[in-house]
């Protein structure tokens, strides 16, 4: 895989499947340009080609990390501290798209180095506009230093 | 009782000091009496002194005339022969013997004062004299001065008898004619001789009293001085003592008072005296005992309090944590279902609606309705749960600009509607900004909501004097309720309406009360059924 995709880290199988839906019915990324992870162990395995991901290309990063907090393992919150600790990682930017709307898991995230933190909307209708606009912004418009690479 | 330390204990002279302080004046103001009361005694003694020895000279002059008289008149006799010459020797010479019968008199053991003043009288010495002139004998015979006059005046009596004798002898020689010239002349020579020794002696009497007086004077002075001297110190000494004492008592009690006064509870003040200022004292110690014993009973309390807070700060702390949990996992666990439970009926809609026939299609628009409500639900608890663990940050909040801002939100939201926003100018307070515009929000979109079926509708805010309390109020003219369900108003999920009359959670008013209470106020409501309703809150 030398193409450009996305790593959505959730494990919720719901969320997950919503937004793959949402992602090719918006024609924003097919499926194949979405890697998913279902906890933090394997988000960081992945990230860092280690265990399962043990021999991938580990200077192929994603154009950006859609990331859950709340996840069994290892949190989003610790995803994200070890992201920004590894001069690998540091640049790729992390979207945080949590159900939670608590004051401390939003500073938590920005002290930490997230690019965005969006709640994911309970009504499916704005949910799907939500996640469709930032699959267009992310991966389409934005620009990051890390694709050169 | 208390035991006082540094007691000062048994002193010479303790006694003194321990008597109440008005006596204590008294005794020294005794002692100046006494003082004087002794010099006047002694000034008194001194003048009957020097009047006894006034009378002794007095009483020699009388006697030295009344012998040179007799002698006179004797030696006249002799050549006169005239019967009245000796009458008038009798009587001269009747002087000294009456001061010899008297000084007789006195010598003895227990002298007979009725024959001592008769012989002073006929030695022509004054009735007054005559008391001092017995004493002075008595009481002073023992002085060297006096006993030597007593020894001259003994002496001129002895040679008193000697002229008697010749006297008598002329006497009788002239009346029985038997006398010769030669012996009346030399009855006179003798005469001359005994008049020329007595001459002497009563020289020497005199200067003998003179002496006497000086030592008397010379003795006076000395007691008097001695005596003002002596009670001057003694008084003097007393004075200054008692008032060193008191000195000391008082200093030694303003200082303990300062030391208690700074906070030494534990200080006590030396208790050294029984006087006015000592049991002052003693009280002063025990009331600062008392006031020991209740300070440390207040710092146990306040430590048992102190205790408890902490205990009761560790419980909340627990329990709010117990309570972030619980929200946190709401937040995230049961939220997530509801997105697949909504996702997945949009995506049926979307995908397979012309597989659905159109009660399949409603139903599924009946789920994704269940779906948002149970979501709001879960909004408004965790709204309600986050007031609750909230810090509160008081700092002054402008009421009238927030409740105008909540006015135009809720427009925006409906611009068809005509509501009437009637927002008192002025109204500031001090609150947490975030819980105060959320309980505004929720006040303010209860209004706009139960004036939804009105045509036209007016909502206000102001503020009035409830009680002596400055109350806010929100006030509408929509459905209202009825007062008989008032006590179910502010109990989470109780709703006064059916949600086909108005849609809602039943937990606005409920977070409304939250907040209030957090800010130590109270809310109320009033309303009447199609009649409107107010709210009151006092922050």
């Amino acid at each position: 895989m030398d193409k450009p995709f996305v790593l959505l880290v959730d494990d919720n199988p719901d969320d997950v499947a919503l937004m793959q839906r949402v992602f090719s019915r918006a024609g924003v990324l097919a499926r194949d340009e979405v890697v998913v992870a279902r906890d933090g162990v394997q988000a960081l395995d992945f990230l860092f080609a280690t265990g399962e991901h043990a021999g991938r290309e580990a200077t192929l990063l994603p154009r950006v990390v859609f990331l859950d907090l709340k996840m069994p393992r290892v949190d989003g919150l610790e995803v994200l501290r070890r992201l920004r600790a590894d001069e690998r990682t540091k640049l790729v930017p992390v979207v945080v798209l949590t159900s939670s709307d608590e004051d401390h898991d939003l500073a938590q995230s920005y002290r930490l180095g997230a690019n965005s933190y969006i709640r994911k909307p309970e009504d499916s209708t704005e949910f799907s506009e939500a996640v469709g606009t930032l699959g267009r912004y992310w991966f389409r418009l934005n620009r990051t230093p890390v694709e050169s690479a | 009782m208390t035991a006082y330390p540094e007691r000062m204990g048994a002193r010479p002279l303790h006694w003194l000091l321990s008597l109440p302080i008005p006596i204590k004046v008294n005794l020294v103001v005794a002692i100046f009496v006494l003082i004087i009361v002794a010099l006047i005694s002694i000034g008194y003694g001194g003048m009957e002194l020097l009047s006894g020895v006034r009378a002794y000279v007095g009483g020699e002059g009388l006697w030295s005339k009344s012998q040179k008289q007799a002698l006179y008149s004797l030696t006249k006799y002799a050549r006169s022969r005239d019967e009245a010459d000796y009458q008038s020797y009798l009587h001269a010479i009747a002087v000294p013997l009456g001061d010899k019968k008297a000084r007789l008199e006195l010598v003895k053991q227990d002298p007979e004062y009725g024959i001592v003043y008769r012989g002073f009288g006929e030695g022509r010495n004054h009735p007054d004299d005559h008391w001092i002139m017995s004493r002075l004998f008595k009481w002073f015979i023992d002085v060297q001065y006096f006993r030597r006059a007593v020894t001259i005046w003994t002496e001129a009596d002895e040679v008193i008898s000697e002229m008697l004798a010749r006297g008598d002898e002329l006497r009788t020689g002239i009346v029985t004619a038997s006398i010769t010239a030669p012996r009346i002349e030399q009855i006179l020579v003798e005469v001359e001789a005994i008049d020329k020794r007595l001459t002497r002696l009563e020289d020497d009497f005199s200067f003998t009293l003179g002496e006497a007086a000086r030592w008397a004077k010379g003795l006076l002075t000395k007691v008097m001085l001695a005596a003002a001297v002596a009670f001057v110190a003694l008084g003097t000494v007393l004075g200054l003592m008692i008032s060193k004492h008191l000195r000391t008592e008082l200093a030694a009690l303003g200082d303990g008072a300062v030391r208690v006064a700074a906070g030494d509870l534990d200080h006590r003040i030396p208790v050294a005296s029984r006087d006015e200022v000592g049991r002052l004292t003693e009280t002063f110690n025990a009331m600062t005992a008392n006031l020991a014993a209740s300070r440390g009973e207040i710092r146990k309390l306040n430590a048992e309090l102190e205790q408890r807070v902490i205990e009761r700060t560790a419980q909340l702390e627990a329990a709010n944590k117990e309570l972030e949990a619980f929200s946190y996992s709401v937040s995230h666990d049961l939220r997530a279902p509801l997105r697949g439970i909504d996702g997945f009926s949009l995506a049926l809609l979307e995908e397979y609606s012309e597989k659905l026939d159109e009660t399949g299609q409603h139903y599924l628009r009946r789920v994704r309705a269940g779906s948002r409500h149970m979501a709001q639900l879960i909004e408004d608890l965790l709204n309600l749960s986050r007031v609750s663990r909230s810090e509160i940050h008081r700092v002054r909040v402008d009421l009238t600009a927030l409740a105008r801002a909540i006015a135009t939100e809720l427009q925006r939201t409906q611009p068809d509607r005509r509501v009437t926003f009637v927002i008192a100018d002025g109204l500031v307070t001090e609150a947490d900004p975030g819980l105060l515009r959320a309980m505004l929000e929720n006040l303010f979109g209860n209004s706009w909501k139960f004036t939804r079926k009105h045509a036209e509708a007016r909502i206000e805010l102001g503020a009035s004097d409830r009680g002596g309390e400055r109350a806010y109020f929100v006030r509408d003219d929509g459905a209202g309720f009825d007062m008989a369900y008032a006590d179910k108003l502010f109990r989470p999920f109780q709703r006064l309406h059916t949600m086909e009359d108005f849609e809602g959670t039943g937990i606005g008013l409920a977070t409304v009360q939250r907040i209030v209470l957090r800010h130590g106020g109270r809310v109320w409501g009033e309303a009447a059924i199609e009649g409107g309703a107010t709210f009151y809150f006092v922050l």
